[in-house]
């Protein structure tokens, strides 16, 4: 019985093992990739082009919305507490610890990996059911340069642009929601000022890390999933729920280490 | 003229679902020659096809293309001379997010900086050649499946491939269709290009340059040379 547990247990360090190490690979491989000046022809850029419409400027509306319903909350409950201690004064700090360092990058992320990551991996799966990678390896054109490494960079792009967005809006609608439940300061210039006093260099370099890093994760993670199918239809959903799992894993993962190494 | 393809005693055995086995490929095709190769039964041109073009490897013997060894190429060189390589598969197969003519011009578009208009005056010009008006724009699930095969066929013939390997073209091409495949071929041949044409059904093209055209067949997964006169 524990020898089977053992057994099993083994097995399974070893296949994930061996999933992060092809991750790994096949990250170096399209960075490397990425950095050369000839692979970049007017198809790769297009590409690119076309997932930073989809991924970053079609999400804007529900980034918008999760935006004002997370600075809402999070100036309700901040107000809510910090009250109770006479520290109304700390609200900008506390939506900067907050929003800044830990939930926007997150949610956006979150928000990515489940409305982009999920139309990825299915779009790449069934091209692999339709042949249409074969298709593109007989014209010559590399389906790691054509397919992986445009996602990948469109998915950073738009995480990191997203989040920013993301910040903005959600700053602004707490000082909003501030001015609204009369708490606060109702100067917009002493605002941003508490807001901007506690930032140092490291969030900036921290914020990059949380949105570009797990962005090319999601979107690599999502191609794999949707490339190493063996070509039959039932199992694209199979490679989504993969792919989503995956994604989130790493992505709470790299978010945590991360923070650990710029705070702690 | 310099050998464009050569098959060195070619062998490729596989026992999956869609390829089959092929043994003793042998043949040398030169700058603006022909070969046309019968086929018993569909499914049996896809080793020797894919050989061809570098996408698998033989067990034994060798393919070169252009004099290179495809198995000594690294994968971004394989990638490079594909992109010279025209083909039509018996079933083309599509890009479905983007329109026929971007497909059309996908293989041009990415290894060429070619401008846009010369392109899509190329591709049209040779879809009046095929009986089309134009290449269609837009995406291929609305186009039928004649004018499908027929831009299949444009995809080939764009740009100026160094090889051309039709698959089963004849059933893309209604009647008159040896004149409008002789009249796509003559100028990649004049121009030093080789072409590959692999029929089925028994069907045979009698092409105006039929004396230049070597043919061979595949029975039962071996090659065979096919002497003039159709004795093999």
């Amino acid at each position: 019985m524990i020898a089977k547990w053992i057994s099993r247990t083994g097995a399974d360090v070893i296949t994930r093992s061996r999933a992060a190490f092809l991750t790994a690979a096949v990250l170096w491989s399209s960075l490397k990739l990425a950095v050369r000046s000839r692979s970049w022809p007017r198809t790769v850029r297009e590409q690119i082009g076309k997932q930073i419409l989809f991924t970053g400027f079609e999400a804007l509306g529900l980034t918008a919305l999760i935006a004002v319903v997370a600075g809402v909350s999070v100036v309700a409950q901040g107000q809510l507490w910090l009250a109770r201690f006479g520290q109304s004064d700390m609200l900008g700090p506390l939506l900067i610890a907050v929003l800044f360092r830990e939930a926007g990058p997150l949610l956006v992320n979150f928000l990515v990996i489940a409305r982009s990551g999920t139309a990825i991996v299915t779009e790449l799966a069934t091209m692999r059911v339709h042949r249409e990678v074969e298709e593109l390896e007989v014209e010559g054109v590399d389906p790691m340069l054509f397919l992986v490494m445009p996602r990948m960079i469109g998915v950073a792009v738009s995480v990191f642009c997203l989040t920013m967005f993301f910040l903005f809006l959600s700053l602004a609608t707490g000082f909003l929601a501030s001015l609204l439940m009369e708490s606060g300061t109702r100067d917009a210039f002493v605002y941003i000022e508490s807001i901007l006093r506690p930032v140092q260099p490291r969030d900036f370099t921290s914020l990059l890390l949380k949105t570009t890093l797990p962005g090319l994760l999601t979107g690599l993670i999502c191609c794999m999933e949707g490339l190493m199918i063996k070509g039959v239809a039932t199992e694209v959903p199979q490679a989504a729920t993969r792919a989503v799992v995956r994604s989130i894993s790493t992505l709470l993962l790299v978010s945590a280490l991360v923070s650990v190494l710029s705070y702690m | 003229m310099s050998a464009i393809l050569q098959f060195e005693n070619a062998t490729y055995t596989c026992a999956d679902v869609r390829t089959s086995s092929v043994e003793g490929v042998s043949f040398t095709l030169p700058g603006g020659g022909l070969v046309q190769v019968e086929v018993d039964r569909e499914g049996e041109q896809i080793p020797f096809v894919e050989m061809a073009t570098g996408l698998i490897v033989p067990k034994r013997g060798r393919v070169r293309y252009r004099g290179k060894d495809w198995c000594a190429c690294s994968y971004a060189e394989q990638t490079q001379l594909r992109g010279r390589i025209g083909s039509l598969s018996a079933e083309p197969v599509w890009l479905a997010n983007q329109t026929v003519l971007r497909n059309v011009l996908l293989k041009e578009r990415h290894h060429t900086a070619r401008g846009e208009r010369e392109l899509e005056a190329e591709a049209d010009a040779l879809a009046r050649m095929v009986g089309l008006e134009c290449v269609p724009r837009v995406r291929p699930d609305s186009v039928s499946q004649r004018d499908l095969g027929r831009a299949g066929l444009v995809r080939a013939f764009c740009g100026a491939p160094a090889l051309l390997v039709l698959v089963l073209p004849e059933r893309h091409l209604g009647t008159g269709g040896e004149q409008i495949l002789e009249s796509l071929l003559a100028p990649v041949l004049a121009r030093g290009g080789a072409a590959m044409v692999v029929t089925g059904d028994g069907f045979q093209w009698n092409f105006p340059v039929r004396q230049a055209v070597d043919t061979y067949r595949v029975e039962g997964g071996v090659w065979r040379r096919q002497e003039k006169g159709g004795a093999s």
